[in-house]
């Protein structure tokens, strides 16, 4: 009984310690390794980026929390190529950055301490939320939350992700329907075009085939 | 949400009858759910691999993904649960909306593989949700308190916001859907212009070619035989 107590405890301390310190979704970053993320962004809306970095111990067979890990992030606007944030964090914490232009923008995430050579492994929980996080912070400081305010808040959250989504798609569904218009266009500008070269064509050859035969004396 | 979805084979209505009896089930059961959504791209011959960790089982991992931009707008995803056996394969799959339940505790991988293109980058746009079952009923004594009101009221406010929030998801399901077909919409469309623009050239190009060899073919005929009869 004992024994299987200990061994239960010991499975259960296993367990835990290779447990992420926050559950969501990660991934893992080899060396130098950079993953970069894709977001559509309306014009100056804010972007709140929550992460934890754990880096992988050889000597504790485990992820662990080390403070000397250090992790980038850019931001890049996708078709200018402009670099609108660049920072060096703690290996947890959040980072914030304010989109200037409505947009695809790159978001890459990578360690800034590994060499090119080196391997290490690091662990990095992310979580990416369109909206500033600091209003979520003052509410909670004004007291604790009852469920049911929290569960509003986020529903009022969703109600703006859907908005914002409603709004991109708008402005995408004028632009697409520009492009119809102008392949349209494009349809009967290309056929005159070839009609055209027809014609010319045309002419040149009977010309030339008239000199022909008048050069031969058979007309 | 179901009948929208544009996916051939019997594969797909089992999968859309699990997804609606997930979300009629958890109209019963109160709920918390962790989503993640995320938007990347695999580069050619790429294959990007995302966890997430179930810490009890009986957990509800809830899977979406939908390939934005690239090639024939495919991918391969392969998901797996901590003792590396396959829990869904697809090959060459434009989107898909999975529920698995979580019996195992530990890491759970969902990978993208592009290994079937050769230079084209696939954009691919998912979401992965770990659902906290909780039950109805099991608010603590202190929120129970500070829920001023009576109980009555609560449990029937607690019961729409409930379904407020399964409406909202579905309707942001659905924006997702469209705006995944509206970028292939977008990308036939530049591809048509760019059919017309190049078909047009080659035309004209072959119009003027003919046009010559004709011509030439003229000549050799009277120059060649100058004496008999064409």
């Amino acid at each position: 009984m004992a024994i299987n107590v200990t061994r239960w405890s010991i499975c259960l301390l296993v367990l835990l310690s290779i447990l992420p310190s926050v559950f969501g979704l990660y991934f893992y970053l080899e060396g130098s390794e950079q993953k970069c993320f894709t977001e559509e962004l309306p014009k100056e809306t804010m972007v709140t980026g929550e992460y934890t970095a754990e880096e992988w111990s050889e000597e504790h067979n485990k992820f662990i929390h080390n403070k000397e890990v250090g992790i980038e992030v850019i931001v890049d606007e996708l078709p200018s190529g402009n670099r609108i944030h660049s920072q060096k964090l703690s290996p947890k914490g959040q980072f914030k950055f304010t989109s200037a232009e409505s947009g695809q923008h790159a978001i890459c995430i990578f360690t800034s301490t590994a060499g090119w050579f080196s391997s290490t492994k690091i662990r990095l929980n992310l979580d990416l939320a369109i909206r500033d996080i600091m209003d979520d912070a003052t509410e909670a400081s004004e007291g604790t939350l009852s469920e049911l305010a929290q569960r509003v808040r986020d529903l009022n959250h969703k109600v703006g992700d859907i908005r914002r989504e409603q709004s991109y798609l708008r402005d995408h569904e004028r632009e697409f329907r520009d492009k119809s218009e102008a392949t349209n266009g494009h349809t009967v500008t290309w056929t005159i075009v070839q009609l055209v070269v027809l014609a010319i064509t045309c002419a040149w050859q009977m010309r030339h085939l008239r000199g022909f035969f008048e050069a031969r004396k058979m007309i | 949400m179901t009948r929208a979805r544009n996916m051939p084979s019997l594969a797909t209505t089992l999968l859309a009858v699990i997804t609606t009896t997930f979300f009629s089930w958890s109209l019963l059961v109160s709920s918390t759910a962790e989503a993640t959504a995320l938007t990347y791209n695999v580069g050619a011959h790429e294959r990007a691999c995302f966890y997430a960790w179930a810490d009890i089982p009986k957990k509800k991992l809830a899977f979406y993904f939908a390939v934005q931009s690239g090639g024939s707008f495919d991918i391969d995803v392969d998901v797996r649960d901590p003792k590396q056996k396959q829990m869904l394969s697809l090959e060459k799959e434009r989107q898909g909306d999975f529920v698995f339940t979580a019996n195992e505790i530990g890491e759970y991988s969902f990978c993208f593989s592009n290994d079937m293109s050769t230079f084209a980058e696939k954009v691919v746009d998912f979401e992965i949700t770990i659902e906290n079952e909780k039950r109805a009923s099991s608010l603590t004594p202190e929120e129970k308190e500070k829920s001023k009101g009576p109980q009555a009221q609560t449990d029937a406010m607690d019961e729409s916001l409930f379904r407020l929030s399964g409406e909202l998801a579905r309707i942001d399901r659905m924006q997702k859907h469209f705006r995944t077909r509206e970028n292939r919409n977008f990308s036939t469309v530049i591809s048509t212009e760019s059919r017309i623009f190049w078909f047009s050239l080659v035309e004209s190009v072959l119009i003027v070619a003919m046009a010559m060899v004709q011509v030439y073919v003229v000549r050799t005929f009277f120059s060649g035989s100058r004496r008999t009869h064409v």
